[in-house]
């Protein structure tokens, strides 16, 4: 009675085990366990950045080995299998890196974004990426290659930073400041319209940042075409 | 119930067996017509992967075209280069089967093959940033060829796999969708080795 249902049972598990694209979740997939937490976290948030300002799907992938898979066509593959980028723009991008079996890394680009991430820049990008790699600073790696990708997809965009939001925020406290003087200087009810105001202000304000991701895949359905470069 | 009841009832059965049987049909039709479509599809992605080749080479062959310090001579050979790439790249346009695809982009490997036997004797040129980047987009087109060829395969074999199963081959062959409407890509000899790009 045992004998045949393990039999089965394992034969089951062969059939099953057979190579399929593994999962992704946005936006940074650490298979091969290279990243600490926080340096997931930040990157996560540059990836997250990108996908608000240019709705580009940017996810960065280690993984172990690529089973004996080209590592540009494995990517593609990943985007395929995954969905990667907006469905009707194709703004998908996979930036892999594999620590055996050849270690090195690709830079895979959906359809829609080769006209702007083409072979050769991504290949220069990869290339600079590669120095920080070869050394096992993967965070730094990741990290140019993030940012230079967002300096080819938005040039305009890709100077905005902290600084300029803390400028706003200045801004805003300054504004808050003037309307709750000139409030306490009328004369009929002041403390009702400073709270009011001060409180409209204030729950309207703090909704910037913050961009939302949904766990567990949740990406836009977009295609690759096989291209990219490796580094 | 009396007769005249009894004789609805036959029609009636009569009936909603052929329109569910027409449904069927129907379903059958439309799944096989998809599957046709696929495929059709992915074709027309892998004539435009060798199309991207074609255009490409000889835009490369311009760039290389542009380095500075060659010898007259060499000048020449590149020249005579650009304009056979040229006619290759209407070849690949003109091709209408895999086979005449596979033929022209053999071609296409041939001129580029001699292109890198000339870079060759400048090593500052094959060290440069543009010399690295025709490197990533050489090996660009090469990759999408054969992912664009590998998905064709994959939904040829679908198309194959409904055509040939029972009990849809019967309605197939009435409908006129044949198994061998559509072939996979095969290993031509010695079209399938891409350029080999010599450092």
């Amino acid at each position: 009675m045992r004998k045949p249902f393990l039999f089965f049972l394992i034969v089951s598990l062969c059939i099953t085990s057979v190579a399929a694209y593994p999962t992704l979740t946005k936006y940074v997939n650490d298979l091969a366990g290279v990243l600490s937490p926080g340096e997931i976290a930040d990157l996560n948030e540059m990836a997250a950045e990108i996908q608000r300002n240019t709705t580009a799907e940017i996810v960065i992938v280690t993984v172990q080995n690529t089973e004996g898979v080209d590592r540009v066509e494995y990517g593609n593959r990943l985007i395929d299998a995954n969905g990667i980028g907006k469905a009707d723009k194709d703004n998908g991008v996979v930036v892999l890196w594999s620590e055996d079996n050849e270690r090195g890394g690709a830079i895979a680009t959906g359809r829609g974004i080769e006209s702007k991430l083409n072979d050769a820049k991504v290949g220069r990008i990869g290339r600079a990426s590669r120095t920080y790699f070869d050394n096992k600073e993967y965070y730094a790696g990741f990290k140019l290659a993030l940012e230079s990708i967002r300096i080819e997809l938005d040039p305009v965009a890709s100077s905005s930073n902290a600084d300029d939001n803390a400028w706003l925020w200045i801004l805003i406290f300054i504004i808050i400041a003037i309307l709750i003087i000139k409030a306490s200087k009328n004369s009929t009810g002041p403390y009702r319209s400073t709270s009011y105001i001060g409180h409209s202000i204030m729950s309207g304000g703090w909704h910037s940042g913050g961009g939302g991701f949904s766990g567990g895949g949740g990406f836009g359905g977009g295609s690759a075409g096989g291209g990219g470069a490796r580094f | 119930m009396d007769q005249k009841g009894q004789a609805a009832m036959v029609v009636l059965a009569v009936v909603a067996v052929i329109v569910l049987a027409l449904l069927a049909i129907g379903g059958v039709y439309n799944g096989l017509v998809s599957s046709d479509v696929s495929v059709s599809n992915s074709w027309a992605k892998v004539q435009s992967a060798y199309q991207r080749r074609a255009d490409l080479i000889p835009n490369l062959i311009e760039t290389v075209k542009g380095y500075k310090n060659y010898e007259q001579e060499t000048l020449t050979k590149i020249v005579e280069l650009r304009s056979q790439a040229g006619a290759v790249q209407q070849q690949v346009k003109d091709a209408r089967t895999g086979t005449e695809l596979q033929a022209a982009s053999s071609e296409m490997t041939g001129v580029l093959s001699r292109l890198m036997v000339i870079v060759e004797a400048y090593p500052d040129l094959k060290a440069s940033q543009n010399f690295l980047a025709l490197q990533d987009e050489l090996a660009g087109t090469e990759n999408r060829i054969k992912y664009e060829r590998d998905n064709f395969n994959d939904a040829v074999k679908n198309y194959q796999v409904k055509v040939r199963s029972f009990p849809t081959n019967f309605l197939a062959g009435m409908f006129g969708f044949s198994p061998d409407k559509w072939k996979m890509f095969e290993a031509v000899a010695g079209a399938e080795t891409a350029p080999v790009v010599k450092f």
